[in-house]
């Protein structure tokens, strides 16, 4: 699903989302394509899935109209 | 002046202060890390005040230890407070730095920079430039 959909369908949510298609661009990773994996209820929680997110997931609300990350190696050893 | 440093699981770590929304905490066990380029502390330990993603925080992704993709958040706190030193109205990055829960942040080269500092690894002490 594209994020505008989501948005309409779960709007003012957290939700727990599977990347399926992302690009990088000016230093942030877009989300392009995603299916959802959870409707999160409180912040807490989003706290906690956030910052233990798998490989290809991202913890986002939908009250943002972009989703994105910034893109920003913070561990000199990983930097691409 | 010197930071008071102390080892913890093999690193050299401090107790940082920090004030959010009018709450406060003194955080132990933050490894002093000229490995990271940003300051990161852990989001279970500032969970009891109050310190939480919201809605309109912007989320940032890097590479941890391994590779693998480890997503955190950033926010403005009231302070942060090292050794005597005091840093208002300052970004702080939250996220989830070591699972095993003995190390509760990370004082990276951003805040080491603006505080002087040297590290002394023989005893440790981190000494705080004027």
């Amino acid at each position: 699903m594209k994020w505008n959909e989501i948005r309409q369908e779960y709007p003012s949510q957290w939700l727990k989302l599977k990347i399926l298609k992302s690009h990088e661009a000016e230093g942030k990773e877009f989300i392009d394509d995603m299916d959802v994996l959870k409707v999160i209820k409180t912040d807490d929680e989003a706290t906690d899935m956030l910052v233990n997110c798998l490989e290809n997931e991202i913890v986002f609300h939908t009250s943002n109209e972009v989703i994105f990350s910034e893109i920003r190696n913070i561990f000199f050893s990983y930097r691409s | 002046m010197e930071l008071n440093t102390y080892l913890h699981d093999r690193l050299i770590c401090t107790s940082i202060f920090i004030r959010y929304k009018g709450s406060t905490k003194v955080i132990d066990n933050v490894a002093i890390d000229t490995g990271a380029v940003e300051s990161i502390l852990s989001t279970t330990v500032v969970k009891e005040i109050g310190l939480r993603a919201e809605a309109t925080d912007k989320t940032a992704v890097t590479r941890g230890a391994g590779g693998s993709k480890m997503r955190y958040f950033y926010k403005m706190v009231d302070e942060i407070e090292i050794g005597s030193k005091r840093f208002i109205n300052i970004k702080m990055d939250f996220g989830n730095i070591d699972p095993s829960g003995a190390i509760n942040g990370l004082v990276g080269l951003d805040l080491l920079s603006q505080l002087h500092a040297v590290i002394d690894i023989d005893i440790p002490i981190v000494y705080l430039k004027d």
